[in-house]
């Protein structure tokens, strides 16, 4: 794990690749975290592209110069997302700019590919992470209607709770977000106005969803 | 319920919208009003033909009232809870039966202190022995347990802008006075904007500025952070304890370089301290860069948003407009909505920056049916097209950029209703063009996702 991993890294990483905390470590002490300026440019049409890259906060976008020097946006990641080479080392085919200061956790291609041959679980985290990754962009193509951002935060937190509405031990909201593909900040008021409203309750061991109904009537 | 849920959802939200009518008919369509055995059909049953008993004539009205009341009272026969049954006895006092309505209060009241039912939420459980009294008549004990709300959430705002509606409409039905709402009403949503051109100093500007919104008392307020007169205005919100929502023409970063550096340092540090104190900071423009253009659409968004959240919250919507003595705003979409606003003369006393924004356009997007879109230069041009649609299926979007996108919303339709992309929606609150639209969710496109809204014309815009 780099110096500049957190404890919320470590839960976005587990969250992501849907593993246990051990396997998020040991792909933790593989990457490093990577934050960049509004429209940095994180690569060039043709550059060699060596990294998986998670978007974390922020989003990229994959642009390209038509023959008409007309500039075309190919495809945005947001959070949750990844883009860049696997299995193997590639090219880029678009250039990449950050939107918003955007923060990525990225891990070199070669040694994601060798943790996923030692390692089941990673291998199938990464099996995850791609089939995810097309279905939103099958989604995209079909410009299909889904939830709004918030309401997919509100139906992961529903999903978590037990019957009794409890859910135990209390989410990593930065984790959550991501894997509803959605910002920490989104997340984090989107609880704040369940906890203001009653709706659910922060307790020790984690939170309680007291109104099940609001909570789905909320789910749009 | 039913094995309906994605249709649940989009009935609750077309109902929401406002369209009652295509909201029943998907409801009809599912088969949900033949289902007499499930608690959540039989409650959005009720909820549907109380919004549809307010829309008829008046001779349908009483029978429509009656269907609700016997559709609550079927779902509080299959659960002991204290929401169908408060709104059973509503919906009998809006039927005309005010004996079966106090029959029905007192058994609300008679669940709670019995402790069976502690409500949805504590303030509910409160809330709802509160509107069981207001409908026995006994309006002092009502005004005491709605008191005991609030002070259950103080910040419910949502759940208690519900209950003063409900409340209200009670009122009406008894002829009672309920003027002792009002100190339960959520504090003011403020739109604030002004000019550039300040001295960060300038005590005259920020004593004038500090006395308006003192007067209008805000809980919650919108609008950019350019160096001058938003800031000023923004530090006294905040420090007034209002919820401060920023909407920025352009990500904070790109903003500040246009509008904050090239007035000084002292901006640029209350600059980067506001916006760490914000509840929200929404980029409503461009991710090029800011232009006069973005500038409009982001003023459209945080008027928007303050229109919206009134609304939600029974309150005021107000908008504060710093400006020089004798400045025309009559292009300010707000004056056309007809609601309060504040102006402060101040004059501008500092220099301006000499290259001024790039102008950039903003353009409004119809699709109407399978005609071609159209693109108009404002948004009163488009309102007048849409005011013509009639109940063909409508579609609305605004942008900066080159990418037209309305087409794309047009799938996701009703007839008679207009589906607009978010941005445009809140341009339309803004202007009053409509009184309220609702979320139907995201739609994911290779250039970002839209966040689509359902809403009804109440007027053109012009």
């Amino acid at each position: 794990m780099t110096a500049h991993m957190t404890r919320d890294d470590i839960a976005v990483i587990q969250g992501c690749f849907g593993c246990t905390e051990a396997c998020a470590r040991i792909l933790a002490a593989e990457m490093t975290s990577r934050s960049v300026a509004h429209r940095a440019i994180l690569a060039i049409g043709g550059d060699r592209s060596a990294h998986l890259l998670l978007v974390v906060e922020g989003a990229v976008v994959a642009e390209l110069f038509c023959v008409d020097g007309q500039q075309v946006q190919l495809a945005r990641h947001g959070p949750g997302e990844i883009f860049g080479a696997y299995p193997d080392e590639s090219v880029f085919r678009a250039n990449i700019a950050a939107v918003g200061q955007t923060r990525l956790l990225t891990i070199a291609t070669p040694r994601l590919k060798a943790l996923a041959g030692e390692h089941a679980e990673i291998a199938n985290g990464i099996a995850n992470l791609l089939a995810r990754q097309l279905d939103l962009v099958l989604d995209r193509m079909a410009a299909r209607i889904g939830l709004s951002a918030t309401g997919r935060f509100y139906r992961a937190l529903l999903q978590l709770s037990d019957g009794n509405g409890n859910i135990e031990p209390a989410p990593v909201v930065a984790a959550l977000a991501l894997s509803v593909h959605t910002t920490r900040e989104t997340a984090s008021r989107a609880l704040a106005t369940l906890v203001r409203r009653g709706i659910v309750l922060r307790q020790e061991n984690g939170l309680r969803i007291v109104s099940r109904r609001m909570l789905e009537e909320l789910i749009v | 319920m039913p094995e309906t849920g994605g249709e649940y959802a989009r009935i609750l939200s077309l109902a929401r919208s406002g369209a009652t009518s295509q909201a029943w008919d998907i409801f009809v369509a599912a088969g949900l009003d033949r289902v007499d055995g499930d608690f959540d059909a039989l409650t959005l049953k009720g909820r549907l033909l109380k919004d549809r008993a307010r829309q008829t004539v008046a001779h349908e009205r009483t029978t429509m009232f009656d269907l609700a009341r016997n559709a609550y009272e079927q779902a509080a026969a299959l659960r002991q809870d204290s929401y169908p049954l408060i709104n059973a006895s509503a919906m009998a006092l809006f039927a005309g039966d005010r004996v079966r309505s106090e029959l029905l209060a007192s058994k609300v009241l008679n669940l709670i202190e019995s402790g069976a039912d502690k409500g949805e939420t504590p303030y509910w459980c409160e809330a709802t022995r509160a509107e069981a009294l207001l409908l026995l008549g006994r309006q002092a004990d009502a005004a005491k347990s709605f008191q005991n709300a609030v002070e259950q959430a103080p910040t419910a705002w949502e759940d208690r802008a519900a209950t003063l509606r409900q409340f209200a409409l009670i009122a009406a039905q008894t002829n009672a006075d309920v003027a002792w709402l009002d100190r339960f009403r959520p504090p003011a949503v403020l739109h604030y904007s002004g000019i550039l051109g300040i001295a960060p100093d300038d005590q005259t500007a920020a004593k004038a500025i500090q006395a308006t919104i003192e007067a209008i008392a805000p809980g919650f307020a919108f609008g950019a952070l350019a160096a001058g007169a938003d800031i000023i205005a923004a530090e006294y919100l905040v420090a007034s304890g209002a919820e401060l929502n920023v909407a920025l023409p352009s990500d904070p970063s790109d903003f500040h370089l246009s509008s904050v550096a090239p007035f000084g340092a002292d901006w640029e540090q209350r600059f980067g301290a506001l916006l760490d104190n914000a509840n929200s900071v929404a980029v409503c423009g461009s991710n090029k860069g800011t232009s006069a253009a973005g500038v409009m659409l982001a003023e459209y968004h945080a008027m928007g948003m303050v229109a919206e959240l009134a609304r939600q919250l029974e309150t005021r919507a107000v908008a504060l407009r710093i400006e020089p003595a004798g400045r025309p705003v009559l292009g300010d979409l707000w004056l056309k909505s007809g609601r309060e606003i504040h102006l402060v003369e101040i004059e501008g006393n500092a220099g301006l920056p000499s290259a001024p924004l790039p102008k950039g356009e903003l353009v409004f997007d119809v699709a109407i049916d399978g005609a071609p879109p159209e693109t108009y230069p404002d948004l009163d041009e488009a309102l007048e097209v849409l005011a013509k649609a009639g109940d063909q299926i409508a579609a609305l979007d605004c942008r900066l950029d080159e990418h037209q996108r309305v087409r794309t919303l047009l799938a996701h339709g009703e007839a008679g209703m207009l589906v607009a992309s978010r941005s445009a929606a809140l341009a339309l609150l803004a202007s009053g063009a409509v009184g309220r639209v609702e979320s139907l969710g995201e739609i994911a496109t290779p250039a970002g996702s839209i966040d689509i809204c359902l809403a009804k014309l109440t007027k053109s815009g012009g």
